[in-house]
């Protein structure tokens, strides 16, 4: 009984890494941009059809073809912002949430068109199988994902930091009016800022489609779990991001193993709502 | 040489207009201060030649190029620096942090041993080096502002209302550190309710009134007009 608890908490946190990833790319958006970006769960869905497509027809294994998506993603990133988000920017906010709810819907339209609705999956990747460690089982490509989510997180978060443009998507956060007064182009910075954030839905995507299928109603599932750790975190704190994507995947995971796999996304919503009403900034967020 | 030409200036917040045609004048090297009652249009005026605000009409020639409806990180990195009010600090990034952000369009200058002297002027700020920029204090958080719009060593320097808020015996630490800017040479152009300090500091001055300019001379002057003492500096 506690070893398999244990096994459901061990797995849901290695998800919930990959969950964090998520999420920082959507914390970017709307921490630089000011923007709730409804659609950026239907980023990660249309990245894991890209991984799928990229895999069958380039014959490249899924934890590869992120060398391709991340650039795609990148550039519909930047093709996005220029062409719809930045004419919303100075809107009010119904007009800026019926815009990426708009986007969300075509995306998933989009995806409907072209792969169907039925769910696909790859039947190979070189990171699958699985080892066993005592009495519990490793999967190794969630183990994998894990930490290569990992590893891009810090990477991000020390690219904030310390590198001179990741200076200035932070000053650009704080204050964009300050921010161009020292020579910091904000259209150009929120376009970056904004495709680094659809970027990282592609290494996601990719990292997920090595265990898991896809289908084109996803994207809801993650712009839901995405929102839910951000809440749960605050704005700001990389650590914070992280342990808020373990403890929402630990919570999925206990759900779908004690108590029922339909009730997951219940189960996350609860702890969003909960979270907005008790501490509206998160648990680790600056004010 | 003339530094800064503006030129019949009109600009406001959308449709409501505050300045009805500016003409101000800036050399190399001097310092000019504008001086005038609350809303009188002092900081609308800075905000405008700052690029923050858009004029309706009217020229800012700096440089010989006229500036007027540029984006404001183009007219930054051509060599005018403002302070806004307040300061408008990047408050969840370091001190430090918001002195490099000053240095955005001139990284070289980091490497010249400018953040050194500036440590020199207000060494408060090397002390408080690693603390966020909103835990400082109202008279540290505009030394810090004026110093950030310093890194970049501009070609004049625009400070709106550096004594708000401050504390009186800081204002007079601020005012002394600009006296000694002004002595190496840093062109100026100052906005102040603080009339006293302002046309102390100033080589010359414009008093602004309902976005007009309705008086101009050396500091002194205007500082001993009758006028002006009884109406806009309530002395």
């Amino acid at each position: 009984m506690i070893v398999n608890i244990l096994q459901s908490v061990a797995d849901g946190a290695l998800m919930g890494c990959v969950y964090a990833l998520i999420a920082l790319g959507l914390s970017l958006i709307f921490g630089v941009l000011n923007i709730v970006n409804f659609a950026h769960g239907d980023f990660v869905m249309l990245s894991m059809y890209l991984t799928f497509w990229a895999s069958t027809y380039l014959s490249l294994d899924a934890v590869f073809t992120p060398l391709i998506t991340i650039p795609l993603l990148f550039g519909l990133g930047v093709l996005i912002y220029y062409s719809i988000i930045q004419k919303t920017l100075r809107e009010r906010f119904v007009v800026q949430v019926a815009v990426t709810v708009g986007l969300m819907t075509f995306l998933r339209a989009f995806a409907q068109l072209v792969w169907e609705a039925r769910p696909r999956a790859l039947k190979f990747s070189i990171i699958q199988g699985n080892f066993p460690l005592g009495p519990f089982t490793v999967l190794l490509s969630r183990l994998i994902s894990a930490s290569l989510s990992i590893v891009a997180v810090v990477a991000v978060a020390m690219f904030l930091k310390y590198s001179w443009l990741g200076r200035s998507i932070r000053a650009a956060s704080d204050d964009a009016d300050a921010a161009s007064l020292m020579g910091v182009n904000i259209r150009w910075t929120y376009a970056f800022a904004f495709a680094m954030g659809s970027a990282l839905t592609a290494l996601a995507g990719g990292l997920l489609m090595t265990f898991q299928q896809v289908d084109p109603t996803m994207g809801l599932r993650f712009g839901l779990l995405s929102w839910c750790i951000l809440a749960l975190s605050g704005l700001g704190s990389i650590s914070g991001l992280l342990i808020s994507g373990v403890i929402v995947g630990v919570a999925e995971a206990l759900t779908v193993a004690y108590w029922e796999p339909r009730a997951r996304s219940l189960i996350v919503y609860l702890i969003f709502v909960v979270i907005l009403w008790l501490r509206p900034r998160g648990l680790f967020g600056r004010k | 040489m003339t530094a800064l030409r503006v030129q019949g200036l009109r600009s406001g917040y959308g449709k409501v207009p505050i300045l009805a045609g500016v003409d101000l004048l800036v050399a190399g090297g001097e310092v000019v201060a504008v001086v005038g009652p609350n809303g009188s249009g002092k900081s609308t005026l800075l905000k405008t030649i700052c690029g923050l605000i858009r004029p309706y009409s009217g020229q800012i020639l700096f440089d010989g190029r006229d500036m007027a409806g540029r984006p404001s990180y183009h007219i930054a990195r051509a060599g005018i620096s403002y302070v806004p009010e307040g300061g408008r600090l990047f408050p969840n990034m370091t001190v430090r942090e918001n002195l490099l952000m000053g240095a955005f369009a001139t990284p070289a200058n980091l490497k010249s041993g400018l953040l050194e002297e500036i440590y020199t002027l207000f060494p408060i700020l090397q002390r408080r080096g690693r603390q966020y920029a909103a835990t400082l204090s109202g008279g540290e958080k505009q030394m810090l502002a004026i110093s950030r719009g310093l890194v970049s060593s501009p070609k004049i320097l625009m400070l709106d209302e550096p004594s708000l808020g401050i504390a009186p015996k800081l204002v007079e630490e601020i005012y002394d550190r600009l006296h000694a800017l002004k002595a190496k040479g840093l062109t100026v152009l100052l906005v102040e309710q603080n009339t006293n300090f302002a046309l102390e500091l100033a080589d010359r001055a414009y008093v602004l009134e309902n976005g007009r300019i309705v008086l101009e001379g050396s500091g002194q002057d205007v500082a001993a007009n009758p006028e002006i003492k009884r109406h806009f500096l309530g002395l």
